[in-house]
């Protein structure tokens, strides 16, 4: 795998909806054959550029594409009302807990789930639960 | 007492006209080092930091908490604690130790262990150490795209006079919160008029900002607040795990991402509890480490005003900068509000900057007139434009802007305003008149063009909205009216998002969309004849400012 991605490993790449970069062009377009979902990136992108991160020592932005791969099928409401409820005193602790479980269940976000069980934990201990 | 006519006339001097206070540190009003600041140290037990810097885990805040488990190499962290504080800073500024080394070393220390390092370092060794330590290996500059109207029709040319001028990222925000989706295209649209490869944001209130990003209207997001203390987290509504979950909602639709914080904010808010800025700050830094975004903007930003009061408040800033390089983030370097009344004063913050280069040495240079900049004004502002190429040239920097000219400004003002133009009305949105077009590429702000049918224009926004116009909307209305080469554009900075490479540390594009970050071009600093020089094409285009004497003219 060599970096950047788009230059070296431009054919195999695929957008969430399993297009291919040389099929997202302006005639497509026009003709009306890529929709904005095609243009999203996908779990794999996500899973390789946080391989890239890793590579280059820094395991925390890997972490963090790690989630994101995780986060790609969930709808957009369906994330920002998690976000929200992992605001300080928007959640009790139940709830973040049977959020950490929607995530393992509904989208095996294992690793977003292990966040927000953390968040509960360190909430319940600081009094930010409701 | 009979007065002094010399004293008479310093008093009257702007730099007087600037606010100062002592440092008291009880309220957080003290720059570099508080005595109330922790003694730094650490703890592992199992392959877990059980204490960090005086603190045990059961005394942690949800700061330290986060911190501790993701912030700090807990395999690294024994060992670089070991080595003291000034060994530290003085393998930092030597120019035979390479940032990947320091890089190594700094990510297993706590905040207190790195404020103590700072302290170690003057002016003039912070910003050597930023010339290594800086992530990407060539600076770059970001503009405030902004006017009083919100007049997308004067954002998208003043995006594309921007891009012309050099800026690599634009970022708007608006005075009526409803505008955002309307300056969020123009500024698109408005910066690949100008040069190709400009990332775009629209700063506005957090699920804007997503959904904005979502839509295909912006690339990259920067306003996510961090701060240095608990109850100045829970009061700006967030905590580090809320922050963490944003930042990958982001990464998951593939925007580029950085946070924000700054020194002062924690005093503004009324709860710095003693510390120092430098240590608060440092615990922003590690939160956004952590979380695994990126980069950051920081440099006290919009708290400016308050670092900018207490003795060593300007090298703090340039210290706060420095940590952030020194974490391994983007930094995009603060210089925006407006701070001084002095000229000399603020451009003396400026260079701490410009000098050593910077990620962004801006995080906001109003490429409009002060009056129009919507962010309380910038240090520099467009009509520093002039000012600024000098100072380039003067001293062979590279600040990350060009001269340019008249006819090319024109030309690329006309081309972003046609184009919205012809987007607005192949959308079915407000209509841009061709007088509106005229007065906006001839004008300097806002105060030079008409006015716009503010409710007209908020009615279509909203059915914008609703009718869930997006990205690949606009991409097809310049293919469909003309403006093949900038739909284009468009195209190729939404497929960024695809691909995800802009994601990666300090990642700009240049003119072709190539990516350019801190994986494939890290700052090689390693003393004189490395790193990046000034030179070649790009100190002939510095060299070029436009009114040189002609020698045959003599």
């Amino acid at each position: 795998m060599r970096y950047p991605l788009g230059e070296y490993e431009k054919d195999s790449i695929r957008s969430k909806t399993g297009k291919k970069l040389s099929q997202i062009t302006l005639d497509e377009i026009k003709r009306g054959n890529v929709t904005a979902d095609d243009i999203k990136i996908s779990k794999e992108m996500l899973h390789k550029q946080g391989q890239v991160a890793k590579e280059a020592d820094n395991p925390e932005l890997a972490g963090n594409f790690e989630r994101a791969s995780e986060m790609v099928d969930i709808p957009d409401e369906v994330i920002l009302d998690m976000y929200n409820r992992l605001r300080p005193n928007r959640s009790t602790k139940l709830e973040l807990v049977t959020m950490a479980k929607e995530l393992i269940d509904n989208y095996q976000a294992v690793n977003c789930a292990k966040l927000v069980m953390e968040a509960a934990e360190i909430y319940e201990k600081r009094g930010i639960l409701l | 007492m009979k007065q002094s006519k010399r004293m008479e006339a310093l008093r009257r001097r702007p730099i007087n006209k600037d606010g100062y206070i002592n440092e008291w540190p009880e309220k957080g009003f003290v720059a570099m080092s508080s005595p109330y600041d922790p003694k730094p140290s650490v703890k592992v037990k199992d392959g877990m930091v059980v204490e960090l810097d005086g603190r045990s885990r059961e005394e942690f805040d949800f700061i330290d908490q986060f911190i501790a488990d993701y912030a700090i190499r807990v395999d690294r962290t024994e060992r670089a604690m070991a080595i003291s504080s000034l060994e530290i800073a003085r393998k930092i500024v030597d120019i035979n130790i390479s940032r990947k080394e320091i890089l190594e070393i700094v990510s297993g220390i706590t905040p207190a262990k790195m404020t103590e390092v700072i302290n170690y370092l003057n002016v003039v060794e912070m910003m050597m150490s930023m010339q290594k330590m800086r992530a990407r290996k060539t600076p770059a500059n970001q503009a405030h795209i902004t006017n009083l109207k919100d007049d997308p029709v004067q954002i998208a040319a003043d995006a594309a006079e921007g891009a012309l001028r050099g800026f690599r990222e634009e970022e708007t925000t608006v005075g009526i919160a409803r505008y955002a989706p309307f300056n969020a295209i123009a500024l698109f649209i408005g910066s690949q008029a100008g040069r190709k490869g400009v990332l775009t944001q629209c700063a506005v209130e957090e699920a804007t900002e997503l959904e904005l990003g979502i839509r295909g209207f912006t690339t990259y997001a920067e306003t996510m607040s961090v701060y240095g203390t608990e109850k100045v987290f829970v009061d700006g509504d967030d905590t580090p795990y809320s922050k963490a979950f944003l930042a990958s909602a982001y990464a998951s639709r593939g925007l580029k991402t950085r946070f924000t914080s700054g020194s002062g904010s924690e005093v503004l808010m009324g709860s710095a509890e003693q510390k120092s800025m430098l240590y608060l700050e440092t615990r922003c830094l590690y939160v956004t480490k952590g979380a695994g975004t990126q980069g950051i903007q920081n440099g006290s930003v919009s708290c400016i005003g308050v670092t900018a009061s207490v003795p060593s408040g300007i090298r703090e800033i340039i210290g706060e900068n420095l940590v952030a390089a020194l974490l391994g983030l983007e930094c995009a370097s603060s210089n925006d509000q407006s701070f001084s009344n002095s000229d000399i004063r603020r451009t003396a913050r400026t260079m701490l900057q410009f000098l050593p280069g910077t990620d962004f040495i801006f995080s906001g240079y109003a490429a409009e007139p002060n009056y129009d900049n919507l962010f309380a004004g910038s240090n520099f502002d467009a009509e520093d434009f002039d000012d600024y190429n000098v100072l380039q040239r003067d001293m062979q920097v590279d600040g990350g802007l060009r001269p340019v000219k008249e006819e090319d400004v024109i030309r690329v003002r006309y081309t972003a305003a046609k184009a919205v133009q012809a987007v607005f009305r192949y959308l079915g949105l407000t209509e841009v008149t061709d007088e509106q077009v005229e007065a906006v590429t001839y004008a300097h702000g806002s105060k030079d063009t008409l006015s716009r049918d503010v409710v007209a224009d908020l009615m279509a926004v909203e059915d914008l909205m609703k009718r869930g116009i997006t990205g690949v909307d606009v991409v097809k209305a310049l293919a469909e009216t003309g403006f093949e080469e900038l739909a284009d554009s468009i195209l190729s900075m939404l497929k960024q998002r695809v691909v995800g490479d802009y994601m990666q540390t300090s990642a700009i594009l240049d003119e072709e969309f190539h990516v350019v970050s801190a994986v494939n071009r890290p700052n090689d600093y390693m003393g004189p004849g490395t790193g990046y020089r000034v030179d070649g094409e790009r100190w002939e285009e510095i060299k070029a400012i436009p009114n040189i004497i002609d020698p045959d003219h003599f």
